[in-house]
């Protein structure tokens, strides 16, 4: 019970910790701290314009449903893409508001 | 990223912890005390600081175990008590994620408070990656060592969970907290936090830390988009 509880607590927090740098996850944060704006970088997308113009944190749209970001949510970028079946339609959605604008 | 020789550059990251590892040698007595007064093996006292390596997650599950709390609920509140990271790693994303799947794996299970507040401030270019190693890797090796003096101190001197050795907790986080309250923002992100804290322990509130916690991020983000204290 005890080893179980170790190993446990010890996955619980090397996820916590781990998490955000992993490359593979699909979140890209940017902060600007005290900058006038946020520049985009050459393959970032627009959709996040309004992050974009405020300066604040920006999220790579490229590969997540922009909904997420509007919300400004940031953790729940991460849970997107943990959601099975989330992949496909993400690319999908990503196409269709970048095509509008 | 920075090009220093790496010896040189662990050397100086080694050197640059170990006062905050001092700091904290209380708190790894304490954990390998109190693993041993609650009924842990040697072996499992010392495997729960070389794997967790989560000094305040240890001691509050180590609490619910002697409290007969089940595995759900102390796997849970590990989740919980250690979500920090979250926000360490997404602010190190730039630098950490770069790097190739040993060192990442390696630097992220050594991303401890101490480690962010020692590395956090480098960029792509400045960060050196030999550095971070030599900070995270010095605090493992300290922790678990005075993890292991508690351990033997815990068999041999009872009654060491009672002499106050719990204040290091704070004495540790204020000395890590201090040079970041820079702006009237912090401050009053700060100030909510601790004068709530206060206030709702002295009303027994159960989740009193975590709401004072939330009030006070609430009410330093209002100040920033107020504009409060921005020349």
């Amino acid at each position: 019970m005890i080893y179980l509880m170790i190993v446990a607590m010890g996955l619980v927090v090397f996820f916590n910790r781990y998490l955000f740098i992993e490359p593979r996850l699909p979140v890209r944060l940017n902060y600007f701290p005290g900058g006038p704006s946020a520049q985009p970088e050459p393959d970032q997308p627009l959709p996040a314009g309004r992050y974009l113009r405020r300066g604040v944190d920006v999220l790579d749209t490229q590969r997540i449903d922009h909904r997420v970001i509007e919300h400004g949510a940031v953790l729940s970028a991460a849970l997107v893409a943990l959601i099975p079946g989330q992949k496909k339609a993400r690319g999908v959605a990503g196409r269709r508001e970048t095509s509008k604008k | 990223m920075s090009t220093a020789l790496p010896h040189y550059a662990f050397t100086r990251g080694a050197i640059a912890v170990i006062p905050l590892s001092l700091a904290c040698a209380p708190w790894g007595l304490l954990a390998g005390s109190m693993a041993i007064d609650a009924q842990f093996t040697p072996l499992q006292a010392q495997g729960l600081s070389a794997i967790v390596f989560a000094g305040a997650a240890q001691l509050v599950a180590i609490g619910m175990v002697k409290s007969g709390a089940s595995l759900i609920s102390i796997v849970l509140t590990t989740l919980l008590l250690t979500s920090q990271h979250l926000l360490y790693g997404m602010h190190m994303r730039p630098t950490l994620s770069s790097l190739n799947t040993r060192w990442r794996m390696s630097l992220g299970f050594l991303l401890t408070d101490e480690f962010f507040a020692l590395v956090n401030h480098y960029d792509r270019q400045t960060f050196n990656r030999w550095y971070a190693l030599g900070v995270g890797l010095t605090f493992y090796l300290i922790w678990n060592l005075f993890t292991l003096a508690g351990i033997v101190l815990g068999k041999s001197i009872p009654g060491l969970d009672q002499l106050g050795l719990e204040f290091s907790i704070a004495a540790t986080f204020i000395a890590l907290i201090t040079p970041v309250v820079r702006d009237v923002p912090t401050v009053v992100c700060v100030a909510v936090a601790l004068l709530c804290s206060v206030w709702l322990s002295y009303l027994h509130w159960e989740s009193a830390v975590v709401v004072s916690g939330v009030l006070g991020m609430s009410a330093g983000f209002a100040c920033k988009r107020l504009g409060v204290g921005q020349r």
